[in-house]
């Protein structure tokens, strides 16, 4: 039995968002599919730290506002016993941790779809939907949260100072668009 | 002066700029103005004093204000999908082209029918419509459409309005509300200590209460402060824009009337509504003149005395060319000095004190007639002020004195601080005698009033407050007044005239008065007896009166009568703003499965489930809905189907006492469940009634997959993280929703084992391979699944669960394969008859009410551990008879049809009430037994199986006789399910 | 709206969160009488003032949370993790 299913099959819920970067001050465009697992344990267990890193290949990040790993893997410590850790390159990423490390694991490749938000005014449209801080003081290149944006709760995890990659629960994908398209209005956002 | 413009005085104006003249209407007239009016401005300019009708009487009113605190000048601005009512002239800039009309007139402003009810205010008093037209009751509905004819304010848009909305959120250090000098200056004193700064003001241009007066350093000193704040980064300049609320751990909102400002742009939305999370707050939004009581003192040119110099020293308008002045103390003679340096002929300067001082001697000097201890008691004229009948008061008796003829009277009753923010943060409010006010006492919350709204006035000693206040710093004491401020509500009613308190609704001194003769002592109650304070002006002008009237009438200080809640928005701001254009898909999420493309393709129609939007029907060739699920249950029962079930709630827990946590969150016992296995289990609340339900497969020794119900979902994994971390923390388990991960198909009939077989050419699907309740890994189209043997519908059925990427693929090639099958797609309507028949519950029978064994579920919760809910079981109210049970209804005539909402009677309808024996939860057709059916919630329901009830609603008129059976009607052995 | 300083995501509105009463309440043993389960289930303090309660982080961390707010005020003290503060 394969892991996944065929790549050209896959459909995330962003396909209908531009697959490259397009041209524009203000740009949303789809991010790829990966690999994502939800990790959890108890950081206070030495046992289970030592597990997930040798599976991870790198430790679990203890911030919880920060994201750790690198931009192969990222891994976003979304709660105290609850992490998410995207593979840019292995869809198969979930299914291998959960072989790895048994209940500390589970797939979540197709939970969350991902856009990336680009451009000066990125910040300013997120907050005409979200109630946390995101001046660069307070949310600056390589911050993440967890937080409710526009229609749906959203991971926003900060690339650098104009760069945002959004993480959207797969169902709410096509509605958070619509949300998405009618607060760009006023930026001039390009999505296709 | 213009003969356009007949008001307009030759020179002046700071905030106008005369190098262009504009137009606008105003019912249907051309109003010339400058760049920089506002439309009340305007309007004065050019002579319009009759401006509106009052709410109640229709009595004539002119502009009265010159800020937000306005109660008369409410006028329509556009018309159609632009229309908005009740927009404040005094507040609105002119815009070229704009088109204004007036309000609550017919046929017109002038030749108001309806201001006949002035005629017989007599018989209007406070309480008139709640005495005379609520009785008989049954009459009220016929009285109260034309009272709200009569009654009114403007009419409401009847389009789809077409402006564009949005909305901000955005964080600061400081947030300072009002840019007059004292919001100006803590703005720069906090920005230089680096903190990060929002200065909201609601006008277009910043000053405040400094553009209403003379020439001066502080022109300058405006001028230089603004453009060092417009310098600095850390500086957010918002004008056109109103603080409208405070709330908890100063949230504050703010409506920015974007096009105020900018007009021309494209792209700019209508209005912007901030939500601002601030250190802290800083309130300086200045102070509110309190008017004076006399009669008639609402006719039209009736000012308040700063809204006549505002007008002046702002726009250059003389709002009378011959007033007559009102007031006690020494602000009279600044305005008598300027309106006569513009030309005005001042007619008199009326002053309650009898010593007034050396500012009236110099006026008197100077040739002007000023007379002391004495007071205006009545306005003359109707549609416009004709003259000021004055009454002296010192030394004794009132005497009438004289009868001043002029074109209008400039009242000043003395200032209070505007409270209203201070007062929407829950800080407290102290009567200051001296003031004659209610001032700002002890915050709560980060926040400080400085300036005006603290009482202090002066200009330089505003601006240091500001300055204090920006740095954090303790503010100078408030300097004691010098004089003490007049007390309005003190002056007699000699002519027995009828004295307005609150313009807007029409309320007089006499109201408040005879609301405490009858009884109501409480300042809520009176405000809401009279309407006191109830317009859209929110009592800004007549709150401190009518509570200081309403405290003499009451025999109890001021201070203790206290003042009627304040709450957001601190001035009316539009719907639109509030709704920030969040309307449809914008503002409201709809979630779809990774098949929602083929649903749409297939035109199904789509239903709400909770946030979901799911298929209820396929309409085949037109069917309707009744056509379409009947064949769809059809289908199923006689071959295979196929319905989306991907909203329903999933959860993994995993964790070496996984098994634990399941047996006490199911009342049922799941940790003997075999790895591959799966069992139906009902959770509780702790209070014993049945909380969801849904089927559970392990998948290993430490790994549960729960299924919950679409509208539970969110729910149930609140409930699981309660138990872990609040209940048994000491439990090593980890719930992780994992609804999103899965798409899911349910495919079930008597044919769905060989159409398995076909989609899933690598499983054993046999009864042996893959029997009930029973999981399997395969792969379908390439992609791996799970299949588990369940059923909901009662026939044979398996559910398929696909990663969510790859749904839309698989559930495609499912159908391809199903077209040689003879496969039906169905929707929930189907399966919600499907599920009736067989006599399994939702949330119509689980309806919070309901414990396991009401529902015939009783032996499924284990006595043998702990788990929530069971022990409430014992309770003696959930154990004794009499509750109400769930059974299976079936029409007697197959022809009946089972009304929506009925109640289940023991006899058919008559003209006697009938006492009900219970509810129907749930009812469709039975494509088996050719007839409706229903699940039914009735007393004791159990022991009337075999019984003939009737299906009622008498509302609709319609009954139905039916058969009390069992609830599962359909195949009661699961022979169906097993084969 | 109450911001609720978060001890995992930082200061965050009241509307992230789900409300989950007194926090000073404790289940009671299985074999205690019906009145003691009663109380459990349904009778709760209802002070003007001083109160600890629950708070789930819903839309966040998903960590329910131990605060101590004042009903009148809503100023906040201590927050902790619930499962931190249990015996």
């Amino acid at each position: 039995m394969v892991d996944f299913g065929p790549s050209a099959a896959r459909l995330h819920g962003f396909a209908a968002l531009a697959s490259e970067r397009p041209a524009g001050d203000l740009v949303a465009y789809a991010r790829p599919a990966a690999g994502q697992a939800a990790i959890r344990g108890d950081a206070a267990s030495a046992d289970f730290m030592a597990k997930a890193k040798a599976a991870l290949g790198t430790a679990l990040p203890t911030d919880s506002r920060s994201a750790g790993g690198d931009d192969a893997l990222i891994i976003l410590r979304l709660g105290p016993d609850n992490w998410l850790a995207i593979h840019e390159d292995e869809a198969g990423f979930g299914i291998q941790m959960e072989q790895a490390v048994g209940f500390h694991a589970i797939n979540v490749s197709s939970t969350r779809s991902r856009l990336r938000l680009e451009g000066e005014a990125a910040r300013d449209l997120l907050s005409t939907g979200c109630r946390i801080d995101l001046r660069e003081s307070a949310f600056p290149p390589g911050a993440f949260a967890q937080a409710p944006v526009g229609s749906a709760t959203t991971i926003i995890h900060c690339r650098d100072a104009a760069t945002f990659d959004l993480y959207i629960a797969r169902s709410f994908a096509e509605s958070w668009l619509v949300w998405l398209r009618h607060a760009g209005q006023e930026f001039g956002l390009v999505t296709v | 002066m213009s003969a356009r413009q007949p008001n307009r005085a030759d020179a002046g104006g700071w905030l106008i700029d005369r190098s262009r003249v504009e137009m606008f209407t105003f019912d249907g007239r051309e109003i010339p103005f400058y760049p920089g009016d506002t439309i009340a401005s305007a309007l004065l300019a050019s002579g319009e004093t009759l401006v509106g009708r009052s709410f109640k009487l229709h009595r004539p009113r002119g502009i009265f204000g010159l800020g937000a605190e306005e109660p008369n000048a409410l006028l329509t601005l556009g018309s159609g999908a632009t229309l908005t009512p009740n927009a404040r002239a005094t507040m609105i800039p002119a815009k070229p082209g704009m088109q204004v009309s007036s309000q609550n007139r017919w046929p017109s402003l002038k030749y108001d029918v309806f201001g006949l009810l002035d005629k017989v205010k007599a018989v209007l008093p406070a309480g008139f419509y709640y005495k005379t037209f609520m009785w008989p009751a049954s009459r009220w509905m016929t009285y109260e459409k034309y009272i709200r004819r009569m009654a009114g304010l403007g009419p409401p848009p009847r389009q789809r309005d077409t402006e564009q909305y949005a909305r901000r959120n955005a964080h600061c250090d400081v947030l300072i509300a009002g840019g007059g000098p004292a919001g100006l200056a803590a703005a720069e004193a906090a920005a230089e200590s680096g903190q990060s700064v929002i200065l909201a003001h609601a006008r277009p241009s910043f000053g405040g209460g400094a553009h209403s007066m003379a020439e001066g350093p502080h022109r300058q000193w405006l001028e230089e402060t603004r453009a060092r704040l417009e310098a600095m980064p850390n500086v957010r300049l918002m004008t056109s824009t109103t603080v409208a609320g405070y709330y908890e751990h100063e949230l504050l909102t703010l409506s920015e009337r974007v096009r105020d400002r900018d007009h021309s742009s494209n792209t700019a939305p209508t209005e912007r509504f901030w939500e601002v999370r601030a250190g802290r707050v800083i309130i300086a939004t200045g102070a509110i003149e309190r008017p004076m009581l006399f009669a008639n003192n609402d006719r039209p040119g009736v000012m308040l005395a700063s809204a006549a110099l505002g007008y002046l020293r702002r726009y250059g308008v003389l709002a009378g060319k011959a007033p007559v002045l009102f007031g006690g103390d020494d602000s009279l003679y600044t305005l008598a000095d300027a309106l006569k340096a513009a030309g005005a002929d001042i007619r008199g300067v009326i002053d309650l004190r009898s010593d007034p001082g050396e500012a009236a001697g110099a006026f008197a000097a100077a040739g002007g007639k000023v007379v002391a201890g004495a007071m205006v008691a009545r306005a003359k004229g109707g549609n416009r002020v004709t003259g000021a009948e004055i009454w002296r008061i010192a030394g004794g008796a009132p005497t009438k004195q004289e009868t001043i003829p002029a074109d209008s009277i400039f009242i000043s009753g003395g200032f209070g601080p505007n409270l209203q923010l201070h007062a929407q943060s829950k800080g407290a409010l102290v009567w200051d005698e001296g003031l004659g006010s209610f001032a700002p006492g002890a915050p709560n919350g980060a926040n400080v009033s400085i300036g005006g709204a603290r009482g202090v006035f002066d200009v330089a000693s505003a601006i240091a407050d500001g300055v204090a206040a920006g740095k954090g710093e303790a503010l100078q004491e408030r300097p004691a007044s010098e004089a003490a401020a007049p007390h309005p509500w003190e002056l007699p009613n000699v002519t027995g005239g009828i004295r307005f308190v609150d313009l807007q609704n029409d309320v007089a001194d006499k109201d408040i008065a005879l609301a405490a003769r009858e009884g109501y002592h409480s300042i809520e109650h009176v405000k809401r007896y009279t309407t006191l304070g109830m317009g859209t002006d929110q009592g800004k002008i007549a709150g401190p009166i009518g509570l200081a009237l309403l405290a003499a009438a009451t025999g109890k200080e001021i201070a203790k009568t206290g003042l009627t809640t304040f709450r957001p928005p601190a001035t009316p701001i539009t719907f639109g703003s509030v709704a920030g254009g969040h309307l449809g898909e914008v503002g409201h999420a709809i979630r779809r499965s990774a098949a929602d493309t083929w649903h749409a393709s297939q035109n199904a129609v789509f239903i709400d489930a909770g946030l979901w939007r799911r298929p209820q029907y396929y309409p085949a060739n037109g069917a309707t809905l009744g056509e379409a699920y009947r064949a769809e249950a059809l289908a199923v029962r006689t071959g295979v189907g196929i319905v989306d079930v991907s909203t329903l709630g999933k959860i993994d827990v995993a964790g070496p006492d996984a098994a634990t946590l399941m047996d006490r969150l199911y009342c049922n016992t799941m940790s003997t469940i075999k790895p591959g296995r799966g069992r139906y289990g009902l959770m509780l609340r702790e209070d014993g009634r049945i909380f969801d339900d849904g089927v559970v497969f392990r998948l290993a020794d430490d790994r549960f997959h729960l299924t919950c119900t679409t509208g539970g979902a969110g729910a149930v994994y609140q409930h699981i993280e309660h138990a872990l971390q609040v209940l048994w923390p000491e439990l090593e388990a980890y719930a992780t929703p994992v609804s999103e991960e899965w798409f899911a198909a349910a495919i079930a009939g008597p044919k769905a084992r060989d159409y398995l077989a076909a989609i899933a050419p690598g499983l054993d699907v046999s009864n042996e391979g893959l029997p009930m309740m029973r999981l399997a890994g395969t792969e379908i189209a390439g992609v791996p699944v799970r299949v588990m043997r369940m059923s909901y519908s009662g026939e044979l059925s398996y559910e398929i669960n696909v990663p969510a990427d790859w749904g839309g693929h698989v559930w495609g090639h499912m159908i391809t394969i199903g077209e040689t099958h003879g496969l039906t797609p169905y929707g929930t309507e189907a399966m919600g008859a499907l599920r009736i028949e067989k006599g399994h519950v939702t949330h119509a029978e689980a309806d919070g009410r309901t414990t396991p064994d009401d529902l015939g579920l009783g032996r499924m919760a284990s006595r043998k551990k702990d788990a929530i809910g069971v022990r409430a079981l014992d309770f003696p109210a959930l154990q004794e008879d009499g509750r109400k049970q769930l059974v299976g209804l079936i029409a007697e005539d197959p022809a009946a049809a089972f009304p929506q909402g009925a109640q289940v009677t023991a006899e058919a309808l008559g003209d006697q009430p009938r006492p009900a024996l219970g509810h129907v939860t749930s009812y469709a057709y039975s494509s088996e037994l050719k007839r409706m059916v229903a699940l039914a919630l009735l007393w004791d329901g159990r022991a009337l199986h075999g019984q003939t009830v009737h299906v009622v609603s008498p509302i609709m008129g319609m009954a139905a006789a039916a058969k009390v059976a069992d609830s599962i009607m359909i195949d009661p052995e699961g022979e169906r399910l097993r084969g | 709206m109450i911001l609720i300083p978060c001890p995992h995501c930082g200061p965050r509105p009241e509307t992230e969160f789900v409300y989950g009463g007194d926090a000073n309440v404790k289940r009671p043993d299985p074999a205690a009488a019906d009145a003691e389960w009663t109380d459990y289930i349904y009778i709760r303090d209802n002070p003007k003032g001083a109160h600890r309660e629950l708070w789930l982080h819903a839309a966040g961390c998903h960590s329910w949370l131990t605060v101590e707010r004042d009903t009148v005020t809503h100023a906040l003290g201590d927050v902790s993790y619930t499962k931190d503060g249990a015996e």
